[in-house]
């Protein structure tokens, strides 16, 4: 997995590649809670080169959710493919966070 | 044609399990749609085995086996820890508000509903989870 970002306004955009499984979740997971400790009011996560999910991501973001609505920051998840949405879908994710 | 790899029952041996099925999806020239739903089921069974299955410290080993036939490619996990029937493990409130979401038991039913069918047995002492899905 990798991740990169842009700074636009106030929101910072990550456009993470590869795999959120249980390897990687905890160094995303790391990643997002340092972002969070940043001045920018909206997080992006780009999931558009994301090959898929497993619910150590799920966890992950469950997690980073619960951190930014506390600190009134607002999480955006967009772009992701059939694959990621299926999982975020089945798990009745979609429905708790903003996605694009 | 069937292939099996064994990994040792270890968090950072699941990456192994993932190229091996890689490799596997490669040379039977299956999609990367099929090789990504095999993988998302792969770190969620191993993870849970490794886990939950052993409560000692010995080393244990998880066998995988593979094999693509009639369009279907089917995966096999087998280890020896204790029984366990994952497809009897409840399935998750996905209607509980996020304060009061955790992630529990979300694995096997992502697993149940990305492979066209999964059973389970209990043989000589071993798990044994079979995983199946036409490749599209």
């Amino acid at each position: 997995m990798n991740i990169s970002k842009t700074l636009q306004d106030q929101s910072i955009i990550l456009y993470i590649e590869g795999r959120i499984d249980t390897l990687s979740a905890p160094e995303l997971e790391d990643y997002l809670r340092s972002i969070l400790k940043k001045d920018n009011t909206q997080i992006v996560v780009d999931f558009a080169k994301v090959d898929y999910i497993s619910s150590a991501g799920l966890r992950t973001f469950l997690i980073i959710k619960k951190l930014a609505e506390a600190k009134n920051k607002k999480l955006i998840l967009q772009n992701m493919n059939q694959r990621v949405k299926q999982v975020f879908d089945i798990t009745g994710f979609t429905s708790m966070f903003e996605v694009l | 044609m069937p292939s099996s790899l064994t990994i040792d029952a270890h968090k950072q041996e699941i990456n192994k399990a993932i190229v091996f099925l890689k490799d596997y999806v490669d040379t039977a020239n299956l999609s990367h749609n099929l090789f990504c739903l095999f993988a998302v089921s792969l770190d969620e069974i191993l993870s849970n085995i490794i886990n939950y299955a052993f409560d000692d410290k010995k080393k244990h080993t998880i066998k995988i086996d593979l094999n693509f036939e009639n369009k279907k490619l089917t995966a096999t996990i087998i280890d020896n820890g204790k029984a366990f029937n994952p497809l009897l493990f409840p399935s998750p409130c996905l209607s509980l508000p996020l304060s009061e979401r955790s992630p529990g038991g979300l694995g096997i039913h992502i697993v149940k509903n990305i492979m066209d069918s999964v059973s389970y047995e209990r043989n000589e002492n071993k798990n044994i989870l079979t995983l199946v899905k036409v490749d599209d």
